[in-house]
């Protein structure tokens, strides 16, 4: 879950960390507002979680009111790398001595988070002239102030300086643990011409799984789901995890994204094209199973659905009753193979032969993927002549 | 011989009053999988499948000497029920558990190695030497006795070659699910360590994945000289960049984790790769 910059410096702010006066703005008039509060020049920065912003016009240093009202009218609804700009920040502007690097990244080649430190602040950090200082954080053993004073005198940050950068790095890798933030990044971290340390920009994304014990406000939701079209949206809401493929035509549901890969690249390597990717997890019930059949039922340039699943958190007979239940109230017609085994496989057998479902037992998945394309011809040959 | 789980195995289940502790404590019955007892705080006393329950790990070893924990409690739990069973003694823990936050993970995985403990997970099927013990969810009718160690990314994808291979009469040392997530407690190196010193596996199957570095890492490791045949399938080659397909590690990040990069560092490392999960079948019958 990416947080826009406003709210990821909201939440900096709250815990202590020095961040720009200023405030956030829905509209052209609330903008204007907010500049008043301020002196100019100000920061007028589109609130969208790509980065790149500054280069695509997104972040503007405006003089006076008519310029405010120039760029905040022009940003606001703007598209900025494919994100709806809903929101932008207005904000004083810092005259600054030296612009900071400051992140820390989940690296799981690693397993660690890393807390990464430079003087090369305000560009693209895979672009400075050295790499930054690292020092890797387990989450087990303590990341202590002389790690990060230590950090900060490679960095060439000395005396109070050095002191004040260590204490932030402190301070931010304990957010780290605490927000579940598998990226938190200050990139420019400003020092100012009057000396303050100042978090001019924050990226900060915290990991979806750990949204249970975290409060996230509506705009840190929706703004993810732009993206999605109206079938991802469905699945979505129904816990099914699915994502459509161009140009496919053959539907997946697959128990576990592994097997639903595989079967995707084993209809590829058959001569056909994938339709979707779709995996209905662990512990599926009979109404999300019969949901990812009407689901792939309602997608019309699906010519036919394999069905791949084991009985193994999952039970082969509570499978096999979504299927059945979606077949009686007609979501899907057409060609259908169901390769199942596992737990409760005799029973489940039983009930989708009993109905003509073709079912692969002990088959592999190619064989399944055979006997749908088998399917698919033999239904296209008898609507010809 | 078999690595990690054999036949003195004893399992408790963490969980085990919950659907899923009660579904597969019953199913670790039937397949003769040594349950000795269960963990639930709070409801020490009660009885599960003829097993009795414990409110604490501590007390269920003690009691039943239960060497490994099978974890199927929901995500906010999986910390303190792995920490518990750490501090405890416990040598073997398997979390089942999907969606455990990255950062718990990531924490338990360094506890478990710095106490010497085998954690599997999370997100996972866990482990399973066919006729001799299983700690996990898989159905082991799926699975008979060989020779062929399996260690895989996908769960469902481990029960189609193990049954594909049981089904061509071909049986499995020891196989194992290191889980979906984006950092788990054991990896294909760690795996592949194992194996080489086990006398009963004669050769094994890597099943990857695109995202993370699993794959990467075990090509270097193996470029270093292994005894035993490798067979491999990343899964994958048809997904599209940037999503997440499925489970938290399966996704293509930039440049980095697709299934095609990944299958070249395999080949580049004397591993045999086929671009289908079916071919594995083949190849392993090839070299009997």
């Amino acid at each position: 879950m990416d947080l826009l910059e406003f709210e990821a410096k909201r939440r900096l702010a709250q815990k202590g960390v020095p961040v720009p006066r200023g405030s956030v703005a829905f509209s052209v008039e609330a903008a204007i507002r907010a500049g008043c509060q301020l002196d100019f020049p100000l920061m007028v920065k589109a609130q969208v979680p790509s980065g790149g912003r500054k280069k695509a016009g997104a972040v503007v240093e405006v003089h006076d009111v008519d310029e405010l009202n120039v760029h905040a009218a022009r940003l606001l609804g703007s598209c900025v790398a494919g994100d709806r700009t809903r929101a932008v920040l207005i904000e004083e502007y810092l005259p600054t001595q030296q612009e900071i690097y400051l992140a820390f990244q989940l690296d799981t080649g690693r397993r660690e988070v890393l807390a990464l430190l430079s003087p090369y602040g305000g560009i693209d950090i895979e672009k400075a002239p050295e790499a930054p200082v690292m020092h890797g954080m387990n989450g087990v053993d303590p990341f202590m102030f002389k790690d990060a004073l230590r950090m900060a005198k490679e960095a060439g940050f000395e005396g109070n300086r050095g002191h004040e950068v260590a204490e932030l790095l402190v301070m931010l890798a304990e957010l780290v643990w605490h927000w579940d933030a598998t990226t938190l990044e200050i990139n420019p971290l400003l020092h100012t011409s009057d000396g303050r340390l100042i978090a001019a920009d924050a990226k900060i994304v915290i990991d979806e799984s750990a949204a249970f014990r975290h409060e996230l406000g509506q705009s840190e939701t929706t703004i993810s789901e732009d993206d999605e079209d109206d079938n991802e949206a469905r699945a979505r809401r129904m816990g099914l995890q699915f994502v459509p493929l161009s140009g496919g035509t053959i539907g997946i549901i697959a128990g576990g994204a592994g097997l639903a890969l595989a079967t995707m690249d084993t209809v590829r390597a058959l001569g056909s094209r994938p339709a979707n990717f779709l995996d209905v997890g662990g512990g599926v019930s009979r109404e999300k199973m019969a949901a990812a059949l009407e689901l792939l039922g309602s997608i019309a340039e699906i010519d036919g659905v394999i069905i791949n699943v084991f009985g193994g958190i999952n039970n082969c007979q509570v499978m096999a009753e979504g299927i059945l239940a979606a077949l009686a109230k007609g979501a899907i017609s057409g060609p259908l193979v169901v390769k199942m085994r596992g737990h409760e496989q005799e029973t489940a057998w039983k009930i989708l032969e009993q109905q003509s479902i073709e079912v692969v037992r002990w088959g592999t998945t190619g064989q399944a993927v055979k006997k749908l394309l088998k399917q698919i011809e033999d239904e296209a040959n008898g609507h010809m002549g | 011989m078999a690595i990690w789980v054999d036949g003195d195995t004893r399992v408790m289940i963490q969980g085990i009053t919950g659907r899923q502790g009660r579904y597969h404590a019953a199913r670790t019955m039937e397949d003769h999988g040594r349950l000795v007892g269960g963990v639930v705080p709070g409801r020490g006393g009660a009885s599960v499948v003829g097993v009795p329950v414990f409110d604490r790990v501590a007390t269920c070893r003690a009691e039943t000497g239960a060497t490994a924990s099978l974890v199927l409690v929901p995500p906010p739990a999986v910390y303190d029920a792995v920490d518990e069973a750490i501090e405890a003694g416990v040598s073997l823990i398997v979390v089942v558990t999907e969606h455990v936050p990255v950062l718990d993970s990531l924490r338990l995985v360094h506890r478990a190695a710095q106490q010497g403990v085998r954690l599997i997970g999370p997100n996972t099927i866990g482990i399973i030497s066919p006729g001799l013990g299983k700690v996990g969810i898989m159905p082991a009718s799926l699975y008979r006795p060989g020779s062929v160690g399996i260690l895989s990314r996908s769960g469902t994808l481990t029960h189609e070659v193990a049954s594909n291979l049981s089904a061509c009469g071909i049986g499995q040392s020891t196989c194992i699910g290191v889980g979906g997530d984006s950092v788990v407690g054991t990896s294909f190196v760690d795996g592949l360590e194992q194996f080489r010193l086990d006398d009963q596996t004669e050769r094994i199957i890597l099943i990857g994945e695109i995202g993370g570095h699993l794959e990467q890492e075990a090509a270097a490791y193996l470029e270093q000289g292994y005894p035993k045949p490798v067979h491999a399938y990343v899964a994958g080659r048809t997904a599209p960049p940037a999503r997440r397909m499925g489970h938290a590690g399966a996704i293509v990040d930039g440049d980095s984790g697709q299934a095609s990069e990944k299958a070249r560092a395999f080949e580049q490392a004397g591993v045999r790769v086929v671009s289908v999960a079916d071919e594995l079948i083949a190849a392993i019958k090839e070299g009997q």
